[in-house]
C-alpha cells in the first residue's frame, strides 16, 4: 500500500490525525532522541567528538596543517613542543630529525591512518558480508567450505599473516589496505552467517520465495536490510583494530613507506630518539590512542543502542 | 568426546596444511625463488641450474608436493643473511620467544585476575571505576608505543632497566610488562564480569547463608566458576600474545623469533621468513587446539557435538 493513500484515506478522523503525528513525530524524533541519548552517555560523547576531530582533521589536513608536512629545515630540526623554553609557538608539538613539524605530520597521518580504516573496512565488509549471505543462505558444501577457511583463518594470528603477505606484495598504501580486507572479513562473516540461519526460514522470506523473487534477490534486497545493525557494530570495532594494525604495520617498516607520515612510522623514527627528543614518541602515539579510544567508545555506545546481542565482539 | 578431539586434530592439521599452502603460495608471488637463492651477483646459467635442481620447471603441483616433502623434513633453504640452514637460525631464537611470551602470561594472571576479583568484590567503588577506567586505557594503548613510553620512563630518564636487549631479570620486566598489558586489562575486566555474574547465583547465596567468610566466597566458590571463559579467553590470547611479540621484541631490541621475523623480511630472506610464520602457525594452532581439550577436564558439562 502507498504511503499517500494511506493520509488520504484515514485523515478523516481525529484518532487517525493523531497516530500520523505520532508516526510522524517519531520519524521526526528518531534522531534527535538518539543524539540526546548520547548527550547523556559521557564516554559515547567523549568518543563521537574525538573521532569528529579526527575525521574533519584527516579531511581538511591538506587545508589545516601550520606547516607542509614534507619540509624539512636544518635551521628547525628536534625542536622541542611551544612550552619548553627552546620551543615555538609556530611549531605546536616540536619538530623531528629533519626540522618536519610534529603537529602537520600528525595531522597528515590521521589522513592515511582513517583512510586505511575506513576503505580496509569497506572492502573486508563487503567480502565477509557477501559470503556470510551465502553461507547462511545457501547452507551445505557452500556454508562448509566458507566457514573452515573463516576458522583457518581464525586460527592465524593476523598481525603475523598480515606481515608475511606484506613482505611479499611490498609497501604501499593500496598493498595495506588490500591485506587488512583480507584478514578482516571473518568476523562479518560468522556473525552474518548466523543471523541469516535465522532469518531464512522467516515468513517475508518465504512470502518472497513464494511470488518467485530470485536467490540473489532474496539475500540482497530482503535479507540484507535484517542485518545491518551488526554490520555497524561490527565494522565500528573493526576500524580501530585496522588502524592498529596500519599503525603496527608502519612501525614494522612493512606499512605505508617514508616518507609518508603515519602515525606508525613516525613512532618508527622516532625510536632512534628517544633518549634525546620525547616528544617525537609522545604526540604521535597520544594522536593514535585517542583516535582508538574514541572509535572504541563509539563503538560501544553504538552496540549498546543498536544490537547489545553483539556485547562479546 | 573420543570424535570431536579427531575432529579437532584433523582441523589442526588443516590449519597447518593451509598454512603451508599460504607459504608456498606467497613465496611464488615473490619471484623466482632460485634467483633469490642464487643472490645478485650469479649468472643466468647458475640460476637456471638451481631453477632445474629446487624442481622449479616442473608442474606447480609436483613442487608443492617437493615443499611438502622438504617442510616435513625442515629443509626450508639456506637463510640468505646467515648462510646456514634457516630451521636452526629460528629455532635458536625461539627460547627467547617462549621466555618473553611466558612471563607476560604469568603477569596476566599474577595481575589481571586478582585486579578483576578487587573490583568485583569492590563493585561500584571509587576503586572499582579507576581500576575499570585503566583496564578500557590497557586494552587500548597500542603495544608499541606503551613500549617506546616505558623505555622513555624508566630506562631513559630513571634508569631502573635497560632500554634493550636480552640479558637478566631486569632486561625482561619492561618487554613482559609492554606485552602482558593489553592481556592484563582484558583478563581483568572479564574476570570481573564473571564474577559479578557468578555471585548473583544460588549457590553463592547458599554458601553466604552457611555463613561461610566472604574471603571462602570469593575465592572458593565464585572464583571457580568463573574461571572457565577467563581461561579460555588466556589460550585464545596465545595468538595475540605471539603477535605482541613481534612488535615487543622490535621495541626493545629482544633477540626473539619476531625480531627475527621482522628482520628477515626487511633483508627479504624467504627461507627464515617461511620457516619464522610455519612456527607461529603451528604454535597457535597447537595451542588452540590444547585450549579446546582442556574445556572437558574444567567443566565435564560440556557436550561436544
Amino acid at each position: 500500500m502507498l504511503p499517500g493513500k494511506v493520509v488520504d484515506t484515514t485523515s478523516a478522523t481525529g484518532q487517525d490525525k493523531t497516530l500520523q503525528e505520532r508516526a510522524r513525530s517519531s520519524g521526526r524524533g528518531r534522531f534527535p532522541r538518539a543524539f540526546r541519548r548520547l548527550l547523556k552517555n559521557p564516554s559515547g560523547l567523549f568518543g563521537l567528538v574525538s573521532v569528529l576531530i579526527f575525521i574533519l582533521a584527516g579531511i581538511f589536513a591538506p587545508w589545516i596543517t601550520p606547516h607542509d608536512p614534507l619540509a624539512q629545515s636544518l635551521q628547525t630540526r628536534l625542536l622541542p613542543p611551544f612550552w619548553d623554553a627552546h620551543g615555538s609557538v609556530s611549531y605546536f608539538f616540536g619538530t623531528d630529525a629533519l626540522g618536519r613539524d610534529i603537529l602537520s605530520r600528525i595531522i597528515q597521518g590521521s589522513r592515511i591512518s582513517l583512510l586505511v580504516g575506513f576503505v580496509s573496512v569497506a572492502v573486508g565488509s563487503i567480502i565477509g558480508v557477501a559470503l556470510g549471505l551465502i553461507a547462511g543462505y545457501r547452507g551445505g558444501r557452500v556454508d562448509s567450505v566458507i566457514m573452515r577457511l573463516a576458522d583457518v583463518q581464525l586460527s592465524f594470528p593476523s598481525l603475523i599473516l598480515a606481515l608475511a603477505v606484506m613482505a611479499i606484495l611490498g609497501q604501499g598504501l593500496r598493498n595495506i589496505i588490500l591485506v587488512l580486507a583480507i584478514t578482516g572479513w571473518v568476523q562479518y562473516s560468522r556473525v552474518i552467517r548466523s543471523r541469516v540461519l535465522s532469518i531464512r526460514e522467516a515468513e517475508f522470506v518465504l512470502a518472497s520465495r513464494t511470488i518467485g523473487a530470485s536467490h540473489n534477490r532474496i539475500m540482497f534486497r530482503h535479507i540484507l536490510p535484517n542485518v545491518l545493525s551488526p554490520i555497524i557494530v561490527i565494522a565500528t570495532f573493526a576500524l580501530p583494530q585496522m588502524i592498529l594494525a596500519e599503525a603496527s604495520l608502519s612501525f614494522l617498516g612493512v606499512g605505508i613507506p617514508l616518507p609518508t607520515p603515519t602515525w606508525g612510522n613516525m613512532l618508527a623514527e622516532a625510536q632512534n630518539y628517544v633518549a634525546t627528543a620525547w616528544w617525537l614518541s609522545v604526540a604521535p602515539g597520544l594522536a593514535l590512542m585517542i583516535c582508538l579510544l574514541g572509535i572504541n567508545l563509539l563503538g560501544d555506545w553504538l552496540r549498546d543502542s543498536l544490537d547489545p546481542r553483539l556485547k562479546n565482539l | 568426546m573420543g570424535a570431536y578431539v579427531i575432529r579437532r586434530l584433523i582441523h589442526t592439521i588443516f590449519v597447518v596444511f593451509a598454512a603451508l599452502v599460504v607459504i608456498f603460495v606467497l613465496v611464488r608471488l615473490s619471484g623466482d625463488p632460485a634467483a633469490m637463492m642464487a643472490g645478485v651477483d650469479a649468472s643466468p646459467e647458475d640460476v637456471a641450474r638451481l631453477h632445474h635442481e629446487m624442481g622449479l620447471d616442473r608442474p606447480l603441483y609436483v613442487q608443492f608436493g617437493l615443499f611438502l616433502e622438504q617442510a616435513v623434513r625442515g629443509d626450508f633453504g639456506n637463510s640468505l643473511r646467515y648462510g646456514s640452514s634457516a630451521l636452526p637460525v629460528v629455532v635458536e631464537r625461539l627460547p627467547a620467544t617462549i621466555q618473553l611470551t611466558v612471563a607476560a602470561m604469568v603477569l596476566t594472571i599474577v595481575v589481571g585476575v586478582p585486579i578483576g576479583i578487587i573490583s568485583a568484590v569492590r563493585r561500584g567503588t571509587m576503586l572499582d571505576r579507576v581500576t575499570m577506567i585503566f583496564a578500557v586505557l590497557g586494552q587500548t594503548i597500542p603495544v608499541f608505543w606503551l613500549g617506546i613510553l616505558l623505555i622513555l620512563l624508566f630506562a631513559v630518564r630513571i634508569h631502573w632497566f635497560p632500554t634493550g636487549g636480552r640479558g637478566g631479570f631486569s632486561h625482561l620486566i619492561l618487554p613482559a610488562i609492554a606485552l602482558a598489558t593489553f592481556n592484563v586489562a582484558r583478563v581483568a575486566r572479564l574476570v570481573r564480569s564473571e564474577m559479578l555474574d557468578v555471585v548473583d547465583q544460588e549457590f553463592i547465596r547458599v554458601a553466604r547463608s552457611k555463613g561461610l567468610t566472604e574471603q571462602v566466597i570469593v575465592l572458593r566458590h565464585a572464583l571457580r566458576n568463573a574461571a572457565i571463559p577467563v581461561i579460555t579467553i588466556l589460550g585464545l590470547q596465545i595468538g595475540h600474545l605471539l603477535s605482541g611479540a613481534v612488535i615487543t621484541e622490535t621495541v626493545f631490541a629482544w633477540p626473539g623469533m619476531g625480531r627475527l621475523l621482522v628482520q628477515a623480511i626487511q633483508f627479504r630472506d624467504f627461507p627464515v621468513i617461511q620457516v619464522a610464520v610455519l612456527f607461529l602457525a603451528l604454535t597457535v594452532a597447537v595451542i588452540n587446539l590444547l585450549v579446546d581439550l582442556s574445556y572437558a577436564w574444567l567443566d565435564p558439562r560440556i557436550k561436544y557435538s
